[in-house]
């Protein structure tokens, strides 16, 4: 128990020797929280449209203010004839354009059916599907209103966005965010700290004394463990404050979860640190086999239904995804544990075969 | 000794047996380090093969041989961090596969190329493996203060490792290493790369410490150094082909130093 303190003693006063690191690791929640919060937003505002209305009625120009007047788009230009749809795209920047028929009112009157093509730049695909989605409702909701009479379908369609109706993307980045936090304090400086020892063979020296092995690791992790503790509260908070992402759920559970994945990503860590025998290695490791797949397989920035099967069978063994999953139910729908038990029983089981095979792998491994 | 005495005169049947128990105890004591066919193989290939050797109490005993010869994979054996293959070897009388964790409590190690945190101070180096040996506070802050002031370092005692010379830095190495009063101190090539004079000043402290009974285990490469040892082994390919006090060995081999009986014994096939 002497030699674990004494090494937790040494560990914090290695990182406060370096305080760059430590106002790094700090900083690096509030930052991510603002790039992801300001830049990738998953709801549009003021898409730049344009219109070409070859109809030239009531209606048309009704619809065309309903839609302009929407925080979603402002209409950048009218346009004449077909032929000037490219130039729209292309010089003026446009993402939609909407192109009305010649015959678009007496067709709505007689046949109570008419047709409205939107035309999309679809190079960016998530933007794409949005903003049909977003132009779908205006203009169902604008027939509806200021044509009673008029039934566009025999069957009405109303969709409500539970849990998230203003499809707020701070619900989806704030949780994959802590997770990408845990992964790069927890995992990547664990396993930094660890690996630097060994290169350095400072590790012999501290195998030679009494103290096992195990307290010894238990000492370097804790301080890890700390500050990510720290950064995920930072998150939360500011996910909170700033980006008004509800808190609907327990915060006890809430907790408990965040402490579980933090044990996961520290398992993790030190699991890399024994696999691998110098720093560059063990950080490469953690960047390319945890970082990324957490980025990218963890249902935080790219929806894992749209992937292939092969890529969602594998996004099932990267922790961060039932993380992910477990956070959103509580912060967002206010799940209890009845509601999250898979998740949070699969991390768990995650977490305990990491433990134990990097304790295994640590009982083996040479000094 | 009163203790036999009256054994003596009570059972004096048993007066046998009793010395002879003592005898196996004082020699025990006396040899803190036995080593008994010690082989360790990995896979193919055997890097310590079947080496036998005592070592006093206070003794400094000096292990030679190339990179690659063994020392290292002993040295890592002797202080319970690799099992051996087969063999045995007990550390003041405590078995290095029975009782690894008590040969630690005893042994102290030092090694030229890491032995301290480069980014701690003098003293928090001193306190961190102070208090992993279970040494209290006080005896600790008395043992330090000792230090500091013998090795001359009381301005620097604030400093972290990595501004001291190399020198000052391995003498400060060897003095955290004895510091919880080890019997026994490996000490793994604690010179390379340091100079002469610097060099000539840690010879002195280990022979201060050995004069207190802590016996020395050393590898080198300097064969001038192992001359200053009271023994000496020279391994060559995990064997150890010559073992004896270095005016013996130099008796025995026909030459005038050390570097000449290593030179001859490793180029005898």
């Amino acid at each position: 128990m002497k030699g674990f303190k004494a090494i937790l003693v040494k560990e914090c006063r290695h990182i406060i020797r370096d305080p760059k690191v430590l106002v790094a690791v700090l900083l690096m929640p509030v930052v991510l929280v603002l790039l992801f919060g300001y830049t990738i937003k998953n709801e549009i505002n003021n898409a730049r449209f344009a219109v070409l209305d070859n109809s030239k009625s009531v209606f048309s120009r009704q619809i065309i203010n309903d839609i302009s007047s929407s925080n979603y788009f402002s209409l950048k230009t009218i346009i004449n004839d077909n032929s000037q749809i490219e130039k729209a795209f292309q010089s003026d920047n446009v993402r939609i354009v909407f192109v009305f028929p010649e015959n678009f009112e007496e067709n709505l009157k007689r046949n109570q059916k008419a047709d409205i093509q939107m035309i999309v730049d679809a190079s960016d695909l998530n933007v794409a599907t949005t903003l049909v989605s977003y132009a779908q409702q205006i203009l169902d909701k604008s027939i509806q209103d200021r044509h009673v009479a008029v039934q566009m379908q025999p069957i009405d369609v109303r969709v409500k966005m539970q849990y998230n109706p203003q499809l707020e993307s701070a619900y989806m980045f704030i949780p994959g965010n802590i997770a990408l936090i845990m992964v790069l304090v927890t995992t990547l400086m664990t396993s930094i700290a660890i690996s630097k020892e060994r290169e350095r063979g400072t590790w012999r020296l501290l195998a030679i004394t009494p103290s096992n092995q195990l307290m010894i690791v238990l000492g370097k992790i804790i301080p890890y463990m700390c500050i990510s503790l720290i950064c995920t509260v930072l998150v939360i908070v500011l996910g909170i404050v700033i980006f008004d992402m509800p808190m609907r759920g327990n915060v006890a559970l809430l907790i408990l979860l965040c402490f579980l994945f933090m044990l996961t990503a520290c398992a993790l860590g030190v699991l890399i640190s024994v696999l691998t025998n110098t720093q560059q290695v063990a950080m490469l490791t953690c960047m390319l086999g945890f970082f990324l797949p957490t980025l990218l397989l963890s249902d935080f920035l790219f929806p894992i239904e749209n992937m292939p099967v092969p890529l969602q069978i594998l996004s099932h063994i990267f922790p961060a995804k039932w993380f992910i999953l477990a956070m959103r139910d509580i912060m967002v729908k206010g799940a209890g544990f009845e509601l999250v038990w898979l998740p949070v029983t699969i991390l768990l089981g995650m977490t305990i075969v990491l433990l134990g095979l990097s304790v295994w792998k640590l009982s083996k491994k040479s000094v | 000794m009163f203790f036999i005495k009256i054994s003596i005169s009570v059972f004096p049947s048993h007066n046998f047996f009793v010395s002879l128990q003592l005898v196996e105890i004082l020699s025990k004591v006396e040899h803190s380090i036995v080593v008994q066919n010690l082989t360790r193989k990995f896979g193919d290939f055997t890097a310590v093969d079947n080496i036998s050797f005592q070592v006093k109490r206070g003794e400094i005993f000096g292990f030679l041989g190339a990179n690659g010869a063994g020392k290292t994979t002993t040295i890592k054996m002797l202080c319970g961090l690799l099992m051996p293959t087969s063999g045995t070897a007990a550390i003041d009388g405590y078995d290095i596969v029975n009782e690894p964790k008590m040969i630690k409590t005893h042994i102290g190690y030092m090694s030229q190329k890491f032995s301290l945190y480069e980014d701690l101070t003098i003293k928090e180096n001193m306190e961190l493996f102070g208090t992993i040996y279970g040494l209290n506070r006080s005896l600790l802050k008395h043992r330090m203060a000792n230090i500091i002031e013998k090795l001359n370092m009381y301005e620097y005692r604030n400093t972290r490792v990595c501004h001291l010379p190399l020198g000052r830095r391995q003498k400060l190495a060897f003095a955290t290493a004895i510091l919880h009063n080890p019997s026994v101190v490996f000490l793994d090539e604690p010179t390379s790369g340091v100079d002469p004079l610097a060099r000539r000043e840690f010879w002195n402290m280990i022979y201060e410490t050995a004069e207190t009974g802590t016996t020395i285990l050393v590898t080198t490469h300097y064969m001038d150094e192992a001359e200053y040892c009271n023994r000496l082994c020279i391994m060559v390919n995990g064997q150890i082909r010559t073992i004896g006090n270095p005016i013996e060995l130099k008796e025995e081999h026909q030459a005038d130093t050390i570097n000449d009986v290593f030179h001859k014994i490793v180029n005898r096939k």
